[in-house]
């Protein structure tokens, strides 16, 4: 027994001993005209240079940001209240060094943007701008108990060579005061 | 055999149960697997997501295999189950040699897959891909920064007129033959002129773009007519764009290049997917050929276990006693021959078994027939009336019944060895010695004991019936001490009636010459003085008679203390028959003597007494003609003087009391020759017998301690 206790005290410390992957960091809100809208950034989405690879090798890859608003429950499951979903697909054109980028939310295409660098196409598919989460109208006023909670759905990995995953940043949150 | 049927009945659910959960995990694996296809997997994907789901799949029914034969080799190791050490052995070799060899195959692939895919892509086709793109782009270069200072120079033309002639300018200048495109747009991204029409399309990025410090330069529009653009800002609301098209055969060269380009640079892109895809396939045929191995491992080891466990089990039934226990297993290979050898060889214990069960049967009720036998011989011995004691081979106590042990003043619970250490025994022992010489005499004993004398008759027979023969014998001991006295009261008897007959006899003539004498002194008669002298003579005579049988009767009751001292017996003996051989020529004396006789302590007065005695019996027995034969030889720690004549003998009927005092069968003997003889002997350590073997006259035997 004391001997599979120091087998997972070490393999818990070499996990922690990793590199962290990528993250998602300064989620921000803001409520306008009944609705919210959310802006965050994604740290360290480029860290696989597979990535960059993948991108130069002029297939279409795509970030998708999953954002949601839940309200927080005693003792049961969070309840979501809101929900939209942001893909960011580039596609680069070798023949004219430019990236085509097209943003979805909710699989309608919002905006289409052509760039002619990876910095900013790295900027670009890091940063969700002000998305407009929802209508606020049925929220509680004046609650603290809502909370807005995002994750980045990265790339087609497979796990030890056999188990098809998605490299996800897992979900991040932050409480929000409705107005 | 309901245990046993029970158990299969556990088992046989356990394994269903464990099927179907088994059954469900796989089915929940493809039915995951068809959904992640579905939604998951593209076309890149595809075929290493149906890898991923039958490598999985693989995995699976292997991990539940081999945890399931690991469970089950511990469970069968804890309970120290026949077989179950060999069973795991066989299968952990069964499993290492299917793993081990393509774990390193799997690994070997890898690594080889690893090295060549790199090595794909190490080759000079990347080089020449990319410099093929690099005239492209050197191509596209020229026009990039040709369009970037025509715009500029335009935008600095346009500068130079009034804003709202701006479009006529720009007009203008787009009927100049070197330019290919020419636009006008505000910040707001409008298309204020355009020639031709729909050359570029503006969106809010390329209007950022072209307001921006850097503006756009060499932006390139593929479609109809392919262009390469760039800006210049006239002010902060109008920006000029000049284009020029990309000459179509260079257009075809780059297009082709950039797709061989792209294709390789998707391939390189996708070498991991490649790589994947190749290790999945490798350890899905590794994960079958360890499934297979260990499920051929699992087979072959029950096969080979089966009857390894089935003879282990017998063996453990055998050992147990269950002799009836049969291996049901037959095979035409060695171990089916040795399931054959095994069910014969219980077979024929079983047969033996049961013989040995017959005859112990036998024995035991042969056994329980000897056991009511010996019962019944020991309350037989128990009730009779004469102590029986069993003596073994080399003459020691075996056993003795109660009435032995009550005639020997033996405690009842005492075991009869004890008997040896009572001073009795030794008389006993005496008795037991002479009557192993002649084993169909009795021997008659007198024990003191603490409180009384015991007459006891011993006998000894040994135990031999017919041909059959026991090392050992019986002593038969018969306490005689009450007949012994009743004959010695008769004895008594009769010397007290001999006594008042012997007194009584000189009492008479005594009383008749006193009687003649008052007579003759009454009547004055003249023969008074002649009576008186007859009178008193017949009368001294009769009293000195009775006085002399008074002295010998004192002499009886008061022998002289003896006195021992060492002699020859035979010189003794010889001068005690020599004044009898002159008196009596008619009886012939016969005397041998041993050689080498030792010298032994007597009296020698008292021990002439006794032959002197003896002699006198012998002649007057034989009436003064005769042989008296006398030998003296040395026998065990006595000397033995055997004295034999050729008188009448001595009736049976006497022989055990004639040595009793004042028994005679003389008439005017006074009983107490043979007594007095017998106590001098006793009183010398040594005893007198009556030599029963002798049959021609009477026989004597004395013994003399050496």
């Amino acid at each position: 027994m004391k001997k599979l206790f120091f087998v997972v005290i070490i393999f818990l410390l070499s996990v922690s001993a990793f590199p962290k992957g990528p993250e998602i960091e300064d989620i921000s809100y803001f409520f306008e005209k009944q609705h919210i809208f959310v802006s965050f950034f994604l740290k360290e989405g480029f860290l696989n240079k597979d990535i960059v690879e993948a991108i130069d090798s002029t297939k279409p890859i795509t970030f998708r940001y999953e954002i949601e608003l839940a309200k927080r429950k005693t003792l049961w499951i969070d309840k979501t209240i809101l929900r939209t979903t942001i893909k960011k697909t580039v596609q680069y054109d070798n023949l004219t060094h430019q990236y085509e980028i097209t943003i979805f939310q909710d699989e309608k295409v919002i905006e289409k943007k052509s760039l002619t660098s990876i910095d900013e196409v790295t900027t670009e598919l890091s940063m969700v701008k002000e998305v407009n989460l929802g209508s606020t109208t049925d929220l509680s006023p004046g609650e603290n108990v809502y909370y807005v909670r995002v994750q980045a759905i990265l790339f087609k990995g497979f796990f030890l060579l056999l188990f098809p995953n998605d490299v996800d940043t897992g979900w991040k949150e932050k409480n929000i005061k409705t107005p | 055999m309901e245990r046993e049927e029970y158990k299969n009945a556990i088992t046989k659910r356990k394994k269903g149960f464990y099927n179907i959960v088994f059954a469900l995990v796989t089915i929940t694996i493809f039915i995951l697997g068809y959904f992640l296809y579905k939604n998951w997997a593209d076309s890149l994907t595809a075929p290493l997501v149906i890898l991923a789901i039958f490598n999985s799949f693989l995995l699976l029914t292997l991990m539940y295999v081999l945890l399931r034969q690991v469970i089950k080799g511990y469970l069968e190791w804890r309970r120290a189950k026949e077989g179950a050490k060999i069973r795991t052995r066989l299968l952990t070799a069964f499993i290492f040699l299917g793993l081990l060899p393509s774990l390193l195959l799997l690994t070997g692939a890898i690594i080889m897959i690893e090295s060549a895919v790199e090595s794909w892509f190490r080759l000079p086709v990347h080089t020449i891909n990319e410099a093929g793109q690099k005239l492209v782009d050197s191509s596209l270069n020229i026009l990039r920064e040709l369009s970037y200072e025509r715009a500029e120079g335009i935008a600095q033309q346009v500068k130079s007129v009034p804003e709202n002639l701006y479009t006529s300018f720009i007009f203008h200048i787009s009927n100049s033959r070197d330019i290919d495109a020419i636009c006008l747009i505000n910040s707001k991204g409008e298309i204020l002129f355009s020639k031709p029409e729909d050359s570029i399309a503006i969106d809010r990025f390329k209007t950022e773009k072209i307001f921006s410090e850097t503006g756009l330069k060499g932006y390139i529009i593929l479609g109809k007519n392919s262009y390469v653009f760039s800006s210049a800002k006239i002010n902060n609301e109008k920006a000029v764009l000049v284009g020029y098209l990309f000459p179509e055969d260079l257009l075809e060269e780059a297009r082709f290049i950039s797709e061989n380009q792209k294709l390789y640079l998707q391939a390189k892109s996708e070498r991991k997917v490649f790589k994947i895809s190749m290790i999945s396939s490798f350890l899905a045929l590794t994960l079958a050929v360890v499934f297979a191995s260990v499920w051929i491992g699992t087979r072959l080891t029950k096969e080979i276990n089966k009857p390894l466990q089935l003879l282990l089990e017998g063996t453990e039934e055998v050992s147990k006693g269950n002799l009836e226990h049969k291996i049901d297993y037959s095979a035409k290979d060695e171990i089916g021959q040795v399931v054959t050898s095994f069910n014969a060889m219980v077979e024929d214990l079983l047969k033996s078994k049961r013989e040995i069960e017959k005859s112990t049967e036998e024995i035991k009720a042969a056994k329980e027939s000897a056991e009511k036998r010996r019962n019944y011989i020991e309350v037989l011995m128990e009730s009779l009336n004469v102590g029986i004691v069993s003596l073994g081979a080399e003459g020691e106590i075996v056993s003795m019944n109660k009435k032995a042990k009550e005639f020997l003043e033996l405690s009842p619970k005492a075991p009869p060895q004890k008997v040896v250490t009572l001073p009795s025994w030794i008389t006993i022992r005496d008795a037991i010695n002479d009557l192993k010489k002649r084993p169909e005499e009795k021997r008659e004993i007198v024990l003191t004991f603490r409180d009384e004398v015991k007459v006891m008759v011993i006998e000894m027979v040994p135990l031999t019936r017919e041909e059959v023969s026991y090392p050992g014998s019986i002593l038969i001991i018969e306490d005689i001490t009450d007949l012994s006295r009743t004959q010695r009261i008769a004895a008594w008897q009769e010397v007290a009636q001999r006594l008042a007959h012997e007194i009584k006899n000189p009492l008479t003539p005594i009383r008749l010459s006193a009687q003649r004498i008052r007579k003759k002194l009454r009547d004055n008669a003249t023969d008074l003085n002649e009576a008186i002298y007859e009178g008193t003579t017949t009368i001294e005579r009769e009293v000195e008679s009775m006085m002399a049988m008074v002295d010998e009767f004192s002499r009886f009751a008061r022998l002289p203390e003896i006195h021992l001292k060492p002699g020859n017996i035979g010189e003794l003996v010889l001068s005690a028959t020599l004044p009898y051989q002159n008196a009596y020529p008619k009886v012939l004396f016969s005397l041998t003597i041993s050689e080498n006789l030792p010298q032994i302590l007597f009296d020698r007065e008292q021990i002439e007494r006794v032959f002197k005695n003896l002699f006198e019996n012998s002649i007057e027995a034989m009436k003064m003609a005769g042989e008296i034969k006398v030998s003296i030889f040395e026998k065990e720690k006595n000397i033995v003087i055997s004295i034999k004549d050729t008188g009448p003998g001595i009736p049976k009927e006497i022989r055990t009391k004639m040595f009793l005092p004042y028994f005679s069968t003389k008439r005017k003997g006074t009983g107490l020759g043979l007594a007095i003889v017998a106590r001098i002997l006793e009183e010398h350590g040594g005893k007198i017998e009556i030599d029963n073997e002798y049959n021609e006259g009477a026989g004597i035997l004395i013994y003399l301690p050496r």
